[in-house]
């Protein structure tokens, strides 16, 4: 099962997938959820899970057609702004433009597959971050306090959290309040749908180290977890 | 379920979470699935602006597949080769740090110079505020901004030397679509640019048949040597200048 093939009976849902609605409290050891259910707000689907029809779409959209630069923007941008957003916090947007401008830029310079536009993608992603954060002379951020995130969740009721998705920004800023390479470990890992040799390109880093530091990541998240269903 | 805290997160089962297993234990199984939940509306907010970014990269820059790039650059070496290109085209070979320093006069390229058929291209850390990478991202030197028109002498410089290696391709691209618009038709692309390099310089090839520019020296981006190319807000008026002329601005690579 690759990074991004989300499927089978307890299997995370991905960006292009059918969503589970997962119940907004933590508390109750929740069994993962089940497909959506019909009372669900339109989504913007044109997200291929197939990495065959992304790859066209990035060829297509290296010979100018715009639709398939679209179907990439729709596919790749939001788990970029979600990795972005674990790097800038609330600037995730300002950078995942700049992103993408340079993307549109040098796309002719790019000829891959669809892990290969995505590591590509993150990699410029990860250098406007950088570069935002040297402008302002600031050190990634962490987004949330752990104890924020109780409040921010139990403030909603289980619906209307699910389709603010309000729960992913929790769990997103969760994640982010990570030590830093354990965060980007994650998020590329997670929200990038990327392996960890893809990722130790982003991040300059062997694959042995990136897994290490994603383990790490989801073992401190595990024991913060736990802490958390026992208040 | 209860029974997870029990279980150590080894290595096998923390790889398992990361593709998106699922499974054990719940909490961070389902942390994992909010994480890379479904897009939101909001998400995707910044599409317009994206839209615009690639469609004014595809107005300003040249033929976008890095084949038409590479025959042209070829053209390009075959066919006028003064000791400045050579070194230029020696840097760029190079990995291009001399132009991302900005300390070389830059002939009018399109395409990003750190071409790199592995997929990853020299993505270094761009220039604030543009983030284009170097002043050779496109031949546009408003890089960082909408263009308002490609520089028709780019384009005629490029659709020369395509035109010299296919001829109906480069007057099919329609990457050269304001060309054919400022000529009157696309089958009078090639005619009009011969004119206009010719006009723009007398002492030119005496054989502008024959190669893709009479002039020997490449039009010069002048913003590409400064450290911001794509903040310039400088006027694309390039013209192919001779070498015995007076040169751009920026020719401080000697």
């Amino acid at each position: 099962m690759g990074p991004r093939a989300r499927t089978g009976p307890d299997a995370a849902a991905g960006p292009g997938d059918v969503p589970p609605i997962p119940p907004a409290e933590p508390a109750p050891p929740a069994q993962l959820a089940q497909p959506a259910p019909a009372a669900r707000p339109p989504r913007p689907r044109r997200e291929p899970a197939d990495p065959a029809e992304l790859a066209e779409a990035v060829q297509r959209a290296r010979d100018g057609d715009e639709d398939a630069f679209r179907l990439l923007y729709r596919t790749v941008q939001p788990g970029l702004l979600r990795y972005l957003r674990g790097l800038v916090g609330d600037e995730a947007e300002d950078v995942a433009a700049e992103a993408w401008a340079q993307i549109a830029r040098d796309l002719s310079s790019f000829n891959g597959d669809a892990d290969g536009f995505r590591g590509w993608a993150a990699t410029i992603a990860r250098h406007r971050a950088l570069d935002h954060l040297r402008r302002l002379r600031r050190r990634p951020i962490s987004a949330l306090a752990v104890e924020d995130l109780t409040e921010l969740v139990s403030s909603h009721d289980t619906a209307a959290a699910a389709i603010d998705g309000v729960d992913t920004d929790a769990a997103l800023a969760m994640i982010a309040s990570l030590p830093p390479d354990q965060a980007e470990a994650v998020l590329l890992r997670v929200v990038m749908g990327l392996d960890a040799v893809r990722a130790g390109e982003v991040l300059g880093k062997r694959p042995g180290a990136v897994r290490t530091a994603a383990h790490r990541g989801l073992r401190k998240l595990a024991g913060q977890l736990g802490e958390r269903n026992r208040r | 379920m209860g029974q997870h805290r029990d279980r150590p997160l080894d290595a096998a089962t923390a790889e398992r979470l990361l593709a998106g297993g699922g499974g054990e234990p719940a909490e961070l199984a389902r942390l994992l699935a909010a994480a890379c939940g479904p897009a939101r509306p909001s998400e995707l907010a910044g599409e317009q602006a994206a839209m615009l970014a690639f469609r004014s990269a595809q107005a300003a820059g040249l033929p976008g597949p890095v084949q038409a790039h590479r025959r042209w650059m070829s053209a390009r070496w075959r066919q006028l080769m003064p000791i400045k290109v050579a070194a230029v085209a020696g840097a760029l070979a190079a990995g291009g740090m001399a132009l991302a320093a900005g300390t070389v006069a830059l002939p009018q390229l399109h395409g990003s110079p750190t071409v790199d058929n592995t997929g990853w291209p020299g993505v270094t850390d761009g220039r604030p505020g543009t983030g284009a990478p170097t002043g050779l991202s496109s031949t546009n030197p408003n890089a960082g901004s909408t263009p308002a028109s490609p520089s028709l002498d780019g384009l005629c410089v490029a659709h020369l030397a395509e035109a010299a290696v296919d001829p109906e391709r480069a007057r099919d691209n329609p990457a050269f679509a304001a060309l054919a618009a400022a000529a009157g038709g696309p089958d009078k692309v090639t005619d009009f640019c011969r004119n206009r390099q010719s006009a723009a310089t007398p002492s030119a090839d005496p054989d502008p048949g024959s190669s893709p520019a009479p002039s020997p020296t490449p039009s010069v981006n002048p913003p590409a040597t400064k450290p911001n190319p794509g903040r310039s807000a400088e006027p694309q008026t390039h013209r192919p200048s001779t070498p015995a002329a007076a040169e751009p601005v920026d020719d401080s690579a000697r």
